[in-house]
């Protein structure tokens, strides 16, 4: 009855939307850059008359209807970006495309008249963050490179993973609960080797956006959070080079206008040189010792017409690495990620505005280590082919209605194997065709409605419906989406959230080991989907008119049908894996305080995440629940960027973290009544993750110097070095701890293996 | 200019890869000893009991006198028995080592439940078996020079019997054969105190559990590695034992501990004390098989 209830006033909300007065007009467009003709993605349209406004959406689309009036007062604005004001005489719908020209800089930036972008509080949307790529950009970063996730991995609430792992951790969730998606295409690594650079080209990218809770409809698949990131179009207005020379990589970019205007393209690449710089320094008995990583971007779009445009964009990445340490340890990886996405938008009509995709990807991860005479390995392997269908309907200004579908076919090549070495002391890898694959297909409907109800509350209403097929278990579900906003004041309000997620993909990690093997694996009758409500409620607050968002967020999140190995599982080539697991539940909590400075010479934000995250699995620490190896008590972030002059920007950030959780056992056991093969002593654990790394921190500075504009064959040359220092203090943050015994003693004792120490960085960024 | 920017990169990307393991100290946690209990018992045979202490983990190894618990009081009860075992030694004609355990003076019956119990630093510690086990029969027994498992590849005896239907049978190796001076362990570890021709019996046992949950009437061959080496012509007497299932939970446990410390992918294994609150081991019983001499082909 109460299921039914909610169907009849969701029904009623959206049918609402309809319900559109004939005395509206509605204004639409793309929102550009005026220099490039790039999409501006989140930026602001509004009307001063009803003061109402809306945003653009991820593909620089904006429509909003509004009550004719005899002149129209519209602003258009964006970060970064000086903002347009218009006054518009009209009796008609029209369409309306506006450029905005970057500000010159944030020196000459004075504040404005026009309205800045307040959706941090008007908006009925909770834990959602977007970074300015501007901002990404004067960061400092391993070899001079932009980096995305470093940046991602300083906002409240997301947490990095240990160096060297895969990604980030958002409100208690593990990796595999973030859906990273680049140009819809999902991403299963984001990151570069030790967590060096993310996977991500800041030179082939327009725009990011973090979701950690009050998830819209449109988004599934995962428990955690959406890290939605779109790739650049290319300029459409002239060929534009771009490139950086770093000290570890380096990257160049060609974009450039087709048909006059009509489509852009734009080629990237980055290539890492590590591996040819050290080749003769390396000692014989490290020979092994190799790095290089690369990734490259593509993309093209053209219109066809007014109303049709095309996207084709592709993304490959790859890491491989050997490393001969001491102990004898030798450690292989070898990952990488392909992407490749066609879409299509259509307009339908000034208020209707669809996209159509069609995605394939192609993960890979192989990892393999040796230490004495044992070698494991460790292979995952995932395809994806996905299509897609989103409907964004725009009746009035009260409502954004949305809806779609979407369906992907996953293919996995999970497999891990331990064997002696052979006498040549080479490490070999998995072979993806001898590794069994199984297959499972997911659908997905929804429909949401963002709703306003007067000047003070707002309402996001959304309900998905994934359906998960594989040859073993089929599934089903309906997850409700709420948010709800209350204005507070002018520039204050209050959200609270519900939503519920389902997943069926698992990256079934490693619960207390101490080296990064996590496997992909699909849902089936054995593995149910993971499960998660999450509820949130936010305080938000604006001070100087926009400037500065500081809010403060809680969060309770339950996480069921968790999975992780059963103790001691060897899954050979032949097993099972769905066999050798075992499930358990998950539990997170916290507490988020935001400050952000968006405007002036002085922006960035403090941050600061107090944070519980724990599960209970019956078959494993005894029925007891304990920690996450990322459940990290204290989290601090402090970003800044300080323009000092036209010529010379500073940026700093440093981060601490409360140690991670890891297991070691605390007595020894000696075991007599046996052969020679079993006599000696066993370890005797009291409880997993009982023990706690050092506490993570570390600070990074940057200096840019803006070069003059020169001109090299009649084209004008900008150019900017980097020269920034990582982990300025050196601070040998835990990596790894491993065990080993005094060959002289006997007496065990733990090596903690760090990464990353003092980094000096120097890069050379140009544009023509 | 350029060769002091190239070195730099480079002394930068050597630190990188190269100054980043250090050992470090690590406080060991409240540890609480507790006793380790091993006791098998087979019917026709005198028991014996291995009772050690538990040491705290980051401690260097303790001598097998030591780590022995010699003030405690044990019995085995059944079967109208109440044996009294008592502190015994015996020393290893192999390793030259001093081993240290309890020991009583009246032999196992078969079918027969008995009772453990143990009495130490003011707390009992008891747990039951019975010696029901079936005795199994072994068909052959035969050699492979080279052979690929979970721990690798090496040579292998291997067993061929057939699984009795409709019972739960849990099986391992058992191998008794003399040594001499110049027999070496499989670790290359050569007797410090045999001389010359002088011999010495080794027992092995191995360390994997065959359970026949999975597997029950068929024909079994399952493959052992023998802990010592040895030339074409050395002589053994091999035996299989039939456990009860608390050998079997037990030393499956320890088995699969052993391959977690090898192997820094597997999550490791927690022993449970399933037989015993507050101590750790096991009280089984196991019948073993006809012995079948077992000569080296090569």
């Amino acid at each position: 009855m109460k299921k039914e209830f909610s169907w009849v006033i969701f029904t009623f909300f959206i049918l609402s939307g309809f319900t559109g007065e004939s005395q509206n007009i509605t204004i639409s467009g793309h929102i550009t850059d005026a220099q490039t003709g790039e999409d501006l993605i989140g930026a602001t349209i509004y009307n001063t008359n009803a003061k109402t406004g809306t945003t653009t959406n991820n593909y620089g689309f904006y429509s909003i209807t509004i009550s004719t009036k005899d002149t129209l007062g519209m602003v258009f604005s964006y970060i970064g970006y000086a903002p347009q004001t218009k006054k518009i005489a009209a009796s008609q719908s029209l369409v309306l495309n506006i450029d905005l020209a970057e500000a010159n800089n944030s020196l000459g930036e004075v504040v404005v008249n026009a309205k800045r972008n307040d959706n941090n509080v008007s908006k009925a949307q909770v834990g959602v963050v977007e970074v300015p790529l501007k901002q990404i950009n004067t960061l400092p970063a391993i070899g001079g490179e932009s980096d995305v996730l470093k940046v991602i991995q300083l906002l409240p609430g997301v947490q990095s993973g240990k160096e060297g792992t895969t990604g980030f951790h958002v409100r208690g969730g593990n990796i595999d609960q973030n859906l990273v998606l680049l140009d819809e295409a999902t991403i299963y690594n984001p990151n570069h080797l030790f967590g060096l650079f993310s996977t991500f080209n800041t030179n082939a990218i327009n725009h990011i956006k973090l979701i950690k809770g009050g998830f819209p409809a449109e988004y599934g698949g995962r428990l955690s959070s959406i890290l939605e990131i779109t790739m650049k179009e290319g300029n459409k207005n002239n060929i534009e080079v771009n490139g950086g020379i770093g000290l570890l990589a380096s990257n160049l970019s060609l974009e450039g206008p087709i048909n006059k205007g009509k489509g852009s393209f734009i080629v990237s690449g980055r290539r890492s040189y590590i591996d040819i710089l050290l080749k003769p320094f390396i000692p014989k008995s490290k020979n092994n010792t190799n790095y290089y990583l690369y990734d490259y971007n593509a993309k093209v779009n053209y219109s066809f017409s007014d109303n049709d445009r095309v996207y084709l964009s592709y993304f490959a990445g790859l890491d491989d690495a050997n490393y001969t340490g001491a102990s004898s340890l030798n450690y292989r990886i070898n990952f990488g990620n392909k992407t490749a996405t066609l879409r299509w938008n259509h307009l339908f009509n000034n208020k209707i505005f669809t996209n159509t995709s069609i995605i394939y990807n192609n993960y890979h991860n192989s990892l393999s280590t040796a230490q004495g005479n044992y070698q494991a390995q460790m292979y995952s392997g995932i395809k994806d082919l996905n299509f897609k269908t989103d409907w964004e309907i725009l009746p009035n200004p009260n409502h954004i209605i949305k809806v779609g579908a979407n369906f992907s076919k996953n293919t996995f090549l999970p497999a891990t194997t331990t064997n002696k070495v052979v006498q040549s002391k080479t490490i070999s890898s998995l072979k993806p065709n001898t590794i069994n694959p199984t297959y499972s297909s997911q659908l997905a409907f929804y429909l949401s409605d963002e709703i306003k109800m007067g000047d003070k509350l707002g309402i996001n209403l959304g309900l998905r419906a994934p359906i998960f097929l594989s040859s073993t278990a089929n599934y089903s579900a309906i997850e409700p989406r709420v948010t709800l906003k209350y204005s507070t004041g002018k520039s204050s309000s209050v959200k609270l959230a519900y939503t519920e997620m389902n997943q069926f993909l698992h990256l079934v990690p490693s619960s207390s080991a101490s080296l990064p093997t996590d496997i992909w694996i699909s849902s089936s009758d054995i593995v149910k989907p993971e499960v998660s409500r999450q509820y949130s409620l936010g305080w938000f607050k604006n001070f100087n008119n926009n400037a500065i968002e500081t809010s403060v967020e809680v969060y309770y999140k339950t996480m069921s049908n968790q999975v992780l190995f059963k103790e001691g599982t060897q899954p050979l080539l032949t097993n099972v894996i769905d066999k050798q697991l075992t499930f358990g539940k998950g539990e997170s909590y916290g507490i988020e305080f935001f400050a952000k400075k968006n405007f002036g010479r002085l922006t960035g934000w403090a941050s600061y995440t107090l944070s519980w995250a724990n599960q209970t699995f019956s078959a494993l620490n005894y029925g007891k629940t304990f920690p996450y190896t990322y459940d990290k008590r204290h989290n601090i972030s402090l970003v800044a960027t300080y323009e000092l002059n036209n010529k010379w920007t500073f940026a700093a950030d440093w981060v601490f973290t409360s140690g991670g959780a890891y297991t070691l056992p605390l007595g020894k056991i000696p075991v007599m009544e046996a052969g020679s093969l079993y006599d000696g002593y066993y370890y005797d654990f009291e409880s997993r993750n009982n023990y706690r790394y050092r506490p993570y921190h570390r600070l990074d500075v940057n200096f840019i110097h803006k070069n003059n504009v020169k001109r090299w064959f009649g084209k004008k040359v900008e150019s900017e070095w980097v020269v920034g220092v990582y982990n300025l203090y050196s601070r040998m943050n835990p990596y790894f701890v491993y065990l080993t015994v005094d060959p002289v003693t006997q007496i065990p004792s733990a090596k903690e293996v760090s990464l990353l120490p003092i980094l000096p960085t120097l890069s050379w960024n140009f544009k023509f | 200019m350029k060769r002091i920017v190239f070195f730099n990169i480079i002394a930068l990307v050597v630190i990188l890869l190269f100054s980043c393991e250090k050992e470090i100290t690590i406080v060991q946690q409240p540890y609480q000893e507790k006793p380790s209990i091993q006791c098998l018992i087979t019917p026709g045979q005198y028991p014996k009991l291995y009772l050690n202490k538990t040491l705290p983990f980051l401690t260097p190894p303790a001598s097998a006198s030591e780590i022995f618990i010699d003030n405690a009081t044990a019995t085995i009860s059944g079967g109208g028995d109440e044996i009294l075992l008592v502190s015994n030694s015996a020393l290893d004609n192999f390793y030259g080592t001093v081993s240290y355990f309890y020991s009583g003076s009246t032999k196992i019956k078969g079918n027969t439940k008995y009772t453990l119990k143990i009495s130490y630093n003011g707390k009992a510690y008891s747990a039951n078996t019975t010696t029901n086990q079936r005795k199994v029969q072994l068909d052959s027994v035969t050699y492979i020079a080279q052979f690929k498992d979970i721990y690798g590849e090496h040579e292998g005896v291997v067993f061929h019997f057939k699984d009795k239907p409709g019972e739960l049978d849990n099986y391992r190796y058992e191998m008794q054969r003399n040594v001499d001076s110049t027999t070496y362990a499989i670790n290359d570890f050569k007797s410090p105190v045999l001389m010359g021709s002088q011999k010495a019996l080794v027992v092995e046992i191995g360390r994997t559990m065959y359970s026949d949950v999975n597997f029950d009437g068929g024909n079994y061959s399952f493959v052992m590695e023998p802990a010592f080496k040895h030339i074409g012509g050395d002589s053994a007497y091999v035996f299989l034992q039939n456990c009860d299932h608390n050998i079997f939970e037990f030393y499956d446990e320890l088995d699969k501990q052993k391959l977690t410390q090898k192997n820094p992918f597997v999550e490791p294994v927690f022993l449970r004390t399933n037989q015993f609150k507050d101590a750790i081991g096991v009280f089984g019983s196991y019948a073993l098989s006809d012995s079948v001499l077992f000569i080296y082909p090569e």
